[in-house]
């Protein structure tokens, strides 16, 4: 509900304000009148704008919890203008999970928005790299997403960064994963998360998982002070 | 036997008429050209809303609506609110 005072509307422009009144009213209970701080028309049309697109979020919300993961991924692009609600949040983190690859590249980066919104997501580390996972996975047209893949691994690593988790959990992680690409990017994650003590990380993913050294990726990122002995590898 | 007191009695006669007209016409020009599609909303219902509006183009399909009240004329500065008999903007 927004509200137009023009004092002098037979005037061109039309002189007066305009207000969002039920957002003012939300935070100003059981006032009489409702001020219209905003020079008419500059800004109106915005905002009206952005009330539909939190509408058509809120409207859409319940498809999160569709097994359908293109509903999924529709309701989660609807999401984004709610994104720093800690509603949207918590109802993220519950799903984040159980999402497909697109909806949870775009689940990642609604979570990124609200941390950076000061929101503690509160988002569990295992539901991070689970949706990590998940990116790697076909779409239900049988194809990977390269986008979601490539997008949504940088805003898993981001909420990362955001939640700022021991790296040696996510090392944890990515071993528990059943290898592959979603485990040597966790890895990557963690090495990076670790800072100077990447190294240190990388030396104990190969120590508890010999195989990782038949990835290229991981063992060019070895530098040679840091090669465990190779010839104890395990198959 | 009393007069009509034409300029307050006279049915259909109202002495800011112009000036809420002018002021819905200048609200609703504004919204059509922002691409919104803007209703009025009939007097009898004298609830604080005067237009209802949706947007307008072929990206928007939903029936979502946002309400507007106008009210026009110096002596006006603010919206009023809702009052105990639920009238105004809620």
């Amino acid at each position: 509900m927004f509200g137009v005072v023009l004092t002098d509307p037979g005037s061109e422009p039309p002189v007066g304000g305009w207000c969002d009144a039920q957002a003012y009213l939300r935070v100003h209970s059981g006032v009489r009148s409702i001020p219209t701080p905003h020079p008419f028309p500059d800004g109106l049309a915005d905002a009206l704008h952005a009330a539909y697109d939190r509408t058509r979020g809120t409207l859409a919300v319940l498809d999160i919890f569709d097994t359908d993961w293109l509903r999924q991924a529709t309701a989660a692009v609807a999401l984004f203008p709610l994104a720093p609600d800690p509603r949207v949040a918590a109802l993220l983190r519950t799903r984040l999970a159980d999402l497909g690859p697109r909806a949870a590249r775009y689940a990642l980066h609604l979570l990124v928005i609200a941390e950076a919104e000061g929101i503690d997501t509160a988002v569990p580390l295992t539901a991070i790299a689970q949706a990590v996972s998940t990116l790697y996975e076909e779409e239900v047209d049988g194809h990977v997403d390269l986008d979601a893949f490539h997008d949504g691994t940088a805003a898993a690593y981001s909420l990362l960064e955001a939640r700022n988790p021991d790296p040696h959990l996510v090392l944890d992680e990515a071993l528990q994963r059943c290898s592959g690409e979603p485990t040597v990017m966790l890895i990557a994650m963690a090495v990076s998360l670790a800072g100077d003590k990447g190294g240190d990380v990388l030396r104990e993913a190969f120590c508890r998982a010999p195989r990782l050294w038949e990835t290229p990726t991981l063992r060019l990122s070895m530098m040679p002070s840091q090669r465990v002995d190779t010839t104890s590898r395990g198959s | 036997m009393s007069l009509v007191r034409a300029r307050i009695d006279l049915p259909g006669y109202s002495s800011t008429q112009e000036t809420e007209t002018l002021g819905l016409l200048a609200v609703q020009r504004f919204l059509v050209r922002q691409g919104f599609k803007v209703t009025e909303v009939r007097g009898q219902f004298d609830d604080g809303l005067d237009l209802l509006l949706s947007p307008h183009d072929e990206a928007n399909v939903l029936p979502a609506i946002a309400g507007i009240q106008v009210r026009s004329g110096r002596s006006h500065r603010a919206l009023k609110s809702v009052d105990t008999n639920g009238t105004g903007v809620s």
